[in-house]
């Protein structure tokens, strides 16, 4: 009787989630991958991993949908550093498809703002993972409470990981500019 | 020292940082959007298909307690029921190692037909079909006609331990009120229509059908439900809740997977009605009953799609 009862009491459906965590979802995963639309494309890709897999009323919805999102985007910064190894010696950055893209038309500040998405990229690709999602929650605003929930790890520690991930994101930008 | 964790972390606020704006409704759109091509995903349609086999092979003979030649199963309302929990564990037990299924040997039932007048004079009653339908599915439908058939199953005890014997399984010995007792199980007519979306795939189906009716010979509701589910092997979980139905001899129970579906019990056309899926446009089906009459409709649309199709049924 409790399962017939539990379903007919779901009331949370996958709509309500998505529009409820739809922003958090992108936002970790720009944290990530550096751009809007990209994020975006990682959202969707996200939620539709999760309705395969899960039920919108699952306890760990929200978790999984962060973690979800930092992996899959860590996946998508990797794969594009593999395609710009392939495609070393062509031109770096098409500046008529990015002004297009963000409606920008000074060419140095969409240098600048690319040249901060690549580093934001190459850093977080060769960072342990479980740094790079620490970050991406934290980051989009994760409390440490939160973050201890979705991590599973002791709340009292989360701020000397979050430190120590800082620290090593640091200094994989140093080892980029100092290059 | 202090320093050097405050540099990182203006560091990492400098380039993690920050808001952006999202318009999740937007975004919303463009994942049914995208999802919406894709082939109707079997499994939630698999299972409502499935609730007519295990409905009518299997949990219908759990009906109401009977004495002769009684009704003791005619769907009046439906309800969910969760194979989720089932995984590998078998689901009811072959009925053949409990005695003789006769009849449901009519091969050509099916037949397809050109027009709905055709299938309501095949079937002997009214089909409805929809007024309104969701804008990517073409208009014209193909609708078919299952005939329906009579079949009936009589209990033996002898060919139960012959069955243990052979397969070398222990199976519990049969209730002197269940040997020789028959169960006879009325299917149909069912005529079943179906829509196409713009890639030729089938995009929609609505299924009515006169309620199935199953009679008793003999044995009573607790001795039939007793005795199969105590058979080696059957799901617990789905014992349980078999059980736990109200009123067995008018639910028809609806399969789902709880793990993957939600199920909400819903009201369509003044009837208690069974909803599974979701909104993400992937599969979603609707089943009530009215009037003596099984209603499914189910294809790859959100459930509000689904349900819009219901309630325009005329």
């Amino acid at each position: 009787m409790s399962t017939i009862a539990a379903s007919l009491e779901l009331r949370v459906t996958f709509e309500d989630l998505f529009l409820a965590q739809y922003a958090r979802v992108a936002g970790v995963a720009r944290r990530i991958v550096g751009d809007s639309a990209a994020a975006e494309d990682v959202a969707q890709e996200v939620f539709a991993a999760f309705a395969l897999r899960m039920r919108p009323d699952d306890a760990g919805a929200s978790g999984w949908l962060c973690v979800t999102a930092a992996r899959i985007a860590l996946n998508e910064v990797r794969r594009r550093r593999r395609a710009d190894r392939r495609e070393r010696g062509q031109s770096r950055l098409d500046l008529a498809r990015l002004a297009q893209r963000e409606a920008e038309t000074d060419p140095a500040r969409i240098l600048d703002r690319e040249e901060g998405r690549r580093l934001v990229r190459g850093a977080m690709s060769r960072l342990p993972e479980r740094f790079a999602v620490l970050l991406a929650l934290r980051y989009e605003g994760l409390s440490y409470r939160e973050i201890a929930q979705t991590l599973r790890l002791p709340e009292a520690h989360v701020g000397t990981y979050v430190a120590r991930a800082q620290r090593a994101f640091a200094k994989e930008i140093e080892d980029v500019e100092s290059r | 020292m202090s320093n050097h964790v405050e540099d990182d972390a203006a560091l990492c606020e400098r380039l993690l940082g920050g808001e952006d704006s999202t318009d999740a409704r937007a975004a919303y759109a463009r994942f049914l959007a995208r999802r919406r091509p894709r082939r109707i995903a079997w499994g939630p349609i698999g299972v409502l298909a499935a609730a007519v086999v295990v409905v009518l092979l299997v949990v219908t003979p759990l009906g109401s307690v009977a004495q002769g030649f009684l009704t003791i199963f005619q769907p009046k309302t439906v309800a969910p029921i969760d194979l989720s929990s089932i995984g590998h564990a078998r689901l009811l037990p072959n009925l053949n190692a409990f005695g003789t299924l006769r009849g449901g040997s009519a091969r050509f039932r099916i037949r397809m037909v050109d027009s709905l007048a055709a299938a309501s004079a095949l079937a002997h009653f009214h089909a409805l079909t929809p007024a309104r339908l969701p804008s990517q599915l073409t208009r014209a439908p193909r609708a078919m006609v299952d005939i329906g058939e009579r079949e009936s199953f009589t209990f033996s005890a002898e060919k139960t331990r012959a069955s243990a014997a052979q397969k070398k399984r222990r199976l519990p010995a049969m209730p002197a009120e269940l040997n020789g007792t028959t169960i006879t199980v009325a299917l149909g007519p069912t005529i079943a229509q179906t829509w196409k979306d713009a890639d030729g795939k089938d995009g929609l189906v609505v299924v009515q059908s006169i309620a199935p009716v199953v009679r008793s010979s003999g044995a009573s509701l607790r001795e039939l439900e007793t005795y199969l589910l105590s058979v080696p092997g059957v799901s617990p979980q789905l014992a349980a809740q078999i059980q736990a139905i109200g009123d067995p001899g008018s639910t028809l129970p609806v399969p789902f997977l709880a793990n993957k579906q939600t199920a909400q019990q819903v009201t369509v056309d003044g009837s208690s009605g069974v909803a599974i899926g979701d909104n993400t446009g992937v599969g979603a089906g609707l089943v009530w009953e009215k009037d003596g009459k099984i209603y499914v409709v189910f294809g790859a649309l959100s459930q509000d799609q689904v349900r819009g199709v219901a309630d325009s049924l005329h």
